[in-house]
């Protein structure tokens, strides 16, 4: 997808990558984080959408995400899916600090898929470097149902950061062994994550890998 | 509208979709505003429906759909017969555009959409529109679905959040569904299934992704029939594979339809899918490409299967014993029914237990991991019925199968190199990192593998070691073997160690401990491998017992610590966890080590003398007491040097009273020769080498290094060998330390050394016990340079409160020099317009201002461990004022009511401790306790404010408080209540029942603390809410000149 505003260098793949999910769930602070991203990005903030774009070096070359960070368009209206008109990859991001930002992943995910059809999808729980967590990793089991890819991460403190752009990368160019080969450029991180906290949230998230799905439709057959 | 403004319209909308950047902000926003208008404007509807048949764009023809979809959610019912009628025809009219013309799927989805909403507003008619339209081919069809996608997504499903109108009117469109129409949509879902499964696939599978969604909710015979289902299992196993996994998905829908249990078991039986699935995992075994990419399905659905006829047997077995806990009897017919619906959910379960076992082994480890969940389940079903009875065959024999599919299924993969070599940077090796990746992936699976292991061996131990057994025994019989074969066998022999039976340990006759043996004496395959080596010394030790009850086997075994393959290993992260490892099993065996004590120490020297002189760069978090699966690392530990265990294991073998004492000496001071010189060389090196330059810190890290091997040492040497069995042990430890005191000094500005000095002192009080004191004067000063800063004093109080703990009474007479200093250099720090109510070190606060808080903190500790330890005659003169006033200050003012607690602690102390009498002595000394103590602190610091009477600390604090005004009250001997009466109370502001209640409390001979308590908490209430400021604030005279008069 190519924008003339921003020149992408010849020969870089550019993919559109659409960033959803409710207000004040990090989406903006997530983008910012990537230093080039930060340097290039054209601000329009009438519309309430920023589109930046956030070049990632593989082992396969170089390939640039126009990310498009729908920041604010609860509050300003805007086009709404409009958005995601041609995306080819999208992260849906709830924040683990409130419950309400992941009880409305599904509705984020209906409005995406309409409009894009099959494309790549990681949903993301920000906000993990906050010790008084809401949604514990055994709750999050949305991307079971659908198939999608899920990680923790935690915009502030650059954890995982490269995890989501990864799998979408793998995806888009079809190698499952592709990989970053350039240590991508970050802000310094804002918070230390605790690592023992994370190791004992990980494990969870292994222990719930292995718990049912709890049943969702109360209708009992007929 | 004219003409011109429908094309301002147009690009309008194309203004607010441009995303390039080169679209001014100022024109988009007026673009924006302009579109909002048209949307409020009454002509929108109109234009929605004329300009999407018209307009070239994509965006526009989008934003038509999107408000169109708007307009009809918000106002449908404040439409005009004729407008709806108009809307109807117009939407059908795109739909059935749709299904001719090449339409982008968004605008198609967008269309449905707002087909959905004309469907449901009347929905008799509309759903004979929809499908009518079906003949009309397969676009038709297409749109058909999208249709029911869009009614399941935007009415009906519940998985998105809804408001109460949405919720019900979820329920009303099911409603009038289940009444309509349902028998009819399924007849069409079957036939579209069968006309398009060979000729449009896709389309077939679309139509089966709406069967999934509506499952859940139908009547299940609509789908569960004999029509249906068959060709179902037809494609499953048919040419296309994305229509065998939508098929799939539906059979596991149908599945999982919650239900009684027995009519789930009728259900499963009814379906039949056993030979299927049984083909399919043979399938798989066989490694079929064709299946691969509806592996993951097909999964699904075996795992769906097997849980919910778990699931159903649980619950019929459940529901007979909660009757039967309940007294209530179980007619035999009910009876009779439940054991047949059990004897059902078995049969059912062992003949899909080979194709879950083939799942468990796939390659794939996805599809592989669907079936733990079951497993674990089913291990833990088992292992609960055993408690009525013994395991019948069949369940040993599944028992065995899923041991053997693991042991199968959790190897490392073979890319897992033999040693990862430290400085190979993984990101400019595609290999190795894919290595790693793939390395971590498999012990992630492995983890939860072992858990299944591990249970489903308890429910069977003997199958277990029987399974471990025959790996083990095939190591020997093949040396050969890869080092992923050995080092699962030895990782399943130590999985199997955790929490096993004293019994089974037993060498003589245990099954376990005869298989640790085995493996003691075994030369392991491939044992060098960088896995291998360290699944054996995890396993060496934990089975340490064994090796207890067979000495014989003890050199080989350290051989393997101290060799190539342990501490000696080429990768780092093996040679660190062998020293931990190594400490922990001569923490066991020390006994047994004795015979072999000189061999090992030559072999273990040249590993002390290298690890002594290559400290680890800074900052390399190490892989300190990693486990086996490579996580959990404790994050304290990431700053040491795992390595150090090593010297912790050489005191620990030294340290042994049984060695003859010359021979212990010699040893123990050739162990420390080589610590002590490096420590001093490096010293004087650090000394005169350039602050900040590299030569200094390679030797500031070269001294730390040694005195952290000396102190790990030294744990091995007990106070009793040191100081009574063998005092030349002790007196070994004095050059070290000795040298370790001058650190301070000569690198004064290297923080973490200073503190490894201070805890290397903390480790040999435990060592020489009051054999350290004419130490201390030496250590004390060099900790308190005249630069000392404020964090180096809170440290100096940290170390002498401990010692104060330690020593007691010993200690006076070094106080006795050290506290005026110490003291001194706390109110040097703390001077002038330090606020003692410790505010200015909150919150954002600089860091210096953080750091002067917390010494006034540590200050107080300190005197309240010298007023535990009976050691306050240690303040006199001038710095007994001067800590009287500060304790004073603090007890009144400090924002945190803990640190006023320690405050009003120590005060009672020196309360008690004061000289009284008739005379003017004993005169000033009560006009103190009442102005200082009582007035100001008690009362007046309460009246002040900032306490949360709520607060678990401040209760605390008024406790002390009440003690301490009932302490003064009986040394003031009666004056106390005219003085309250004529100059405290009239400025507290309390009220006239307060202020009485409180004399009552003071005047009285018989002491209620409780009740006085109670009293000052109304003080609090009556304050909370006030911010702390000088209200109440009693103006008295300080304390100056009345310390002097203090007598200890």
């Amino acid at each position: 997808m190519a924008l003339p505003g921003q020149t992408t260098p010849e020969g870089v793949p550019a993919f559109k990558l659409v960033l959803v999910g409710d207000g004040g769930t990090g989406k903006t602070t997530f983008v910012k984080r990537h230093l080039t991203g930060e340097f290039e990005k054209k601000y329009e903030p009438t519309i309430g959408v920023e589109v930046h774009p956030l070049d990632f070096t593989t082992n396969r070359g170089k390939l640039r995400f126009f990310c498009w960070d729908t920041a604010g368009q609860e509050k300003f209206g805007g086009l709404r899916d409009g958005y995601y008109i041609h995306g080819q990859c999208a992260i849906i991001m709830f924040d683990v600090t409130s419950r309400l930002t992941y009880k409305n992943v599904p509705t984020w995910h209906r409005d995406l898929c309409r409009v894009c059809e099959g494309i790549p999808i990681v949903l993301c729980g920000n906000k993990v470097d906050v010790k008084n967590r809401q949604v514990k990793p055994k709750q999050v089991t949305f991307h079971r149902k659908k198939n999608l890819q899920y990680h923790e991460i935690s915009a502030k403190s650059n954890y995982n950061y490269e995890k989501p752009f990864l799998y979408l990368a793998r995806k888009l160019v079809g190698d499952p062994n592709l990989h970053f080969v350039e240590q991508v450029a970050l802000k310094p991180p804002e918070v230390v994550i605790d690592t023992v906290q994370q190791a004992q949230y990980e494990q969870q998230l292994q222990d719930a890998a292995n718990a049912p799905l709890p049943d969702e439709d109360d209708d009992i057959a007929e | 509208m004219s003409g011109e403004e429908v094309d301002d319209f147009e690009k309008a909308i194309l203004i607010t979709f441009a995303q390039n950047g080169l679209v001014d902000s100022n024109l988009k926003a007026r673009a924006l505003a302009y579109c909002d208008e048209v949307k409020a404007s009454p002509s929108c509807l109109q234009l929605c429906l004329t300009r999407f048949a018209s307009s070239p764009y994509i965006e526009v023809r989008f934003w038509c759909l999107q408000t169109l979809h708007e307009v009809l959610q918000k106002s449908s019912k404040a439409f005009e017969p004729q407008q709806l009628s108009l809307i109807k025809q117009t939407v059908w009219s795109w739909v059935r555009g749709a299904a001719q013309n090449a339409l982008q799927p968004f605008l198609k989805n967008k269309i449905a959409q707002n087909a959905a909403c004309i469907v449901q507003m009347d929905f008799q008619e509309q759903w004979q529109v929809l499908v009518g339209m079906l003949g009309e081919g397969s676009g038709a069809a297409d749109m058909f679905c999208r249709i029911l996608v869009a009614m399941d997504e935007d009415i009906i499903s519940l998985e998105i959040p809804r408001s109460q109108d949405g919720v019900k009117a979820s329920m009303e469109l099911k409603d009038t569904m289940r009444e309509q129409c349902l028998g009819e949509l399924a007849n069409i879902w079957y036939n579209l299934v069968v006309t398009y499964s060979e000729s449009d696939p896709d389309l077939a599978e679309a139509v089966l992704s709406v069967v999934k969604r509506y499952v859940s909710w139908i009547d299940i015979g609509l789908v569960a029939n004999d029509r249906f289902v068959p060709v179902l299992v037809a494609l499953l196993s048919g040419a296309s594979s994305g229509l065998a996994g939508a098929a799939a998905d539906v059979l596991s829908e149908i599945v999982l339809k919650r239900m009684e249990p027995e009519a789930k078991l009728r259900l499963v039986q009814q379906l039949g899918l056993g030979p299927l699935i049984a083909a399919w995992a043979d399938n798989l075994l066989r490694q079929e490409s064709a299946l691969e990419e509806v592996g993951l399905q097909c999964a699904r659905l075996l795992a769906a299967l097997v849980t919910e006829v778990l699931e159903a047997w649980k619950k019929v077995e459940n529901s007979v014993v909660s009757f039967a806990a309940a007294g209530l009897a179980i007619d035999s017919e009910a009876a009779g029914e439940a054991g047949a619906a059990c004897s059902t959910a078995q049969g059912l379960i062992s003949a899909l237990f080979p194709a879950v076992l083939a799942t468990l082994s796939s390659e794939d480890d996805e599809v592989a991991a669907c079936l733990v969940p079951f497993l674990q389940s089913y291990v833990a079903k088992l292992k609960n019925s055993l408690k009525r009875g013994a395991l019948s065959q069949v369940h040993r024999q599944h028992i065995r199968g899923v041991l053997e599919a693991v042991a199968e299924s959790a190897h490392y993969p073979e890319s897992s190199a033999a040693e990862v070599l430290e400085g190979r940077d993984a990101a400019a090796d595609p290999d190795a990192l894919q290595a790693a990746e793939a390395e971590a992936a498999a012990a992630e699976r492995r983890a939860e593998l072992f858990v299944l292991f591990r249970n489903a061996s308890k429910v069977a131990p003997e199958e277990g070691y029987a399974v471990t057994g025959t790996l083990l025994q095939r190591l020997v019989s093949q040396p050969s073997s890869e080092f992923r074969d050995s080092e699962l066998a030895v990782s399943l022999l130590y999985e199997l160690g955790e929490g096993a039976s004293e019994e089974a340990l037993k060498a003589s006759s245990g099954a376990l401990g005869q298989l640790a043996l085995g493996l003691m004496q075994t030369d392991v395959p491939a044992s060098g491998h960088r896995l291998v080596a360290l699944a054996l010394m995890e396993t060496y030790v934990r089975y340490s017992r064994v090796l207890q009850q067979n000495t014989q086997y003890l050199p080989r075994v350290l051989d393997v610590f101290t060799g190539d393959k342990g501490i000696g290993h080429p990768d780092k992260a093996v040679g660190m966890r062998a020293c931990y490892l190594f400490s922990r099993l001569v923490k066991g065996l020390r006994q047994n080590l004795l015979p072999l004590l000189p061999n090992l120490l030559v072999r273990l020297q040249p590993h002390l003398a290298h690890i002594v002189s290559t400290p680890l760069p800074d900052s390399t978090p190490t892989k300190s007491a990693q486990g086996l699966k490579g996580k959990g690392a404790p994050a304290a530990a990431a700053a040491s040097d795992d390595r150090l265990y090593a010297f912790e294991a050489a005191g620990l073998l030294l340290g042994m009273e049984d060695l003859p004492a010359e021979e212990q000496r010699e040893a123990v001071s050739a162990l420390l020769r080589p610590l002590l010189a490096q420590l001093e060389e490096q010293l004087t090196v650090a000394g005169k080498a350039a602050a900040g330059s590299g030569e200094r810190r390679q030797a500031e890290a070269l001294v730390q290094q040694a005195l952290e091997a000396v102190s790990r040492s030294s744990k091995g040497f007990s106070l009793q060998l040191c100081t009574q069995t063998r005092p030349a042990i002790g007196e070994l430890l004095a050059p070290p330390l000795r040298a370790a005191i001058l650190i301070p000094q000569v690198v004064p500005g290297n923080k973490v050394l200073r503190g490894r000095v201070i805890s290397f002192l903390h480790r040999l009080v435990e060592c020489l016990g009051d054999r350290l004191l004419p130490f201390l004067p030496a250590a004390l000063a060099a900790l308190l340079p005249v630069t000392a800063d404020a964090a180096d004093v809170s440290d100096v109080h940290a170390l002498l409160s401990q010692l104060a703990m330690r020593y007691k009474a010993a200690l006076q007479p070094l106080l006795a020099k050290v506290v005026p200093e110490v003291v001194g250099r706390v109110h040097a720090l703390l001077a002038g317009d330090w606020d003692w109510s410790g505010a200015d070190g909150k919150g954002g606060a600089s860091e210096e201002a953080r750091e002067l808080a917390d010494l006034q903190r540590s200050y107080y500790a300190f005197l309240s461990a010298l007023a535990q330890n009976q050691l306050l005659q240690s303040l006199q003169g001038r710095s007994l004022e001067v800590a009287l006033e500060a304790l004073l200050r603090g007890a009144e003012s400090h924002i945190d009511p803990a640190t006023r607690k320690t405050c009003v602690q120590v005060m009672r102390r020196l309360v008690a401790e004061l000289g009284g009498g008739q005379g003017p002595v004993g005169a000033q000394m009560r006009a103190f306790l009442m102005e200082r103590c009582v007035g100001a602190v008690c009362l007046g610091g309460l009246a002040r404010g900032g306490l949360d009477p709520r607060d678990a600390a401040v209760s605390a604090l008024l406790t002390e408080l009440a003690g301490l005004l009932l302490d003064c009250a009986a040394r003031c001997d009666g004056e106390l209540p005219a003085f309250l009466r004529a100059r405290v109370l009239p400025q507290l502001q309390l009220g006239p029942a307060l202020q009485e209640a409180l004399l009552r409390d003071l005047e009285g001979g018989e002491k209620n603390t409780k009740q006085l308590k109670g009293h000052l908490k109304d003080i609090v209430h009556a304050a909370s809410g006030v911010t702390p400021s000088s209200r109440g604030r009693i103006e008295m005279p300080d304390s100056n000149g009345m310390a002097a008069r203090m007598s200890h």
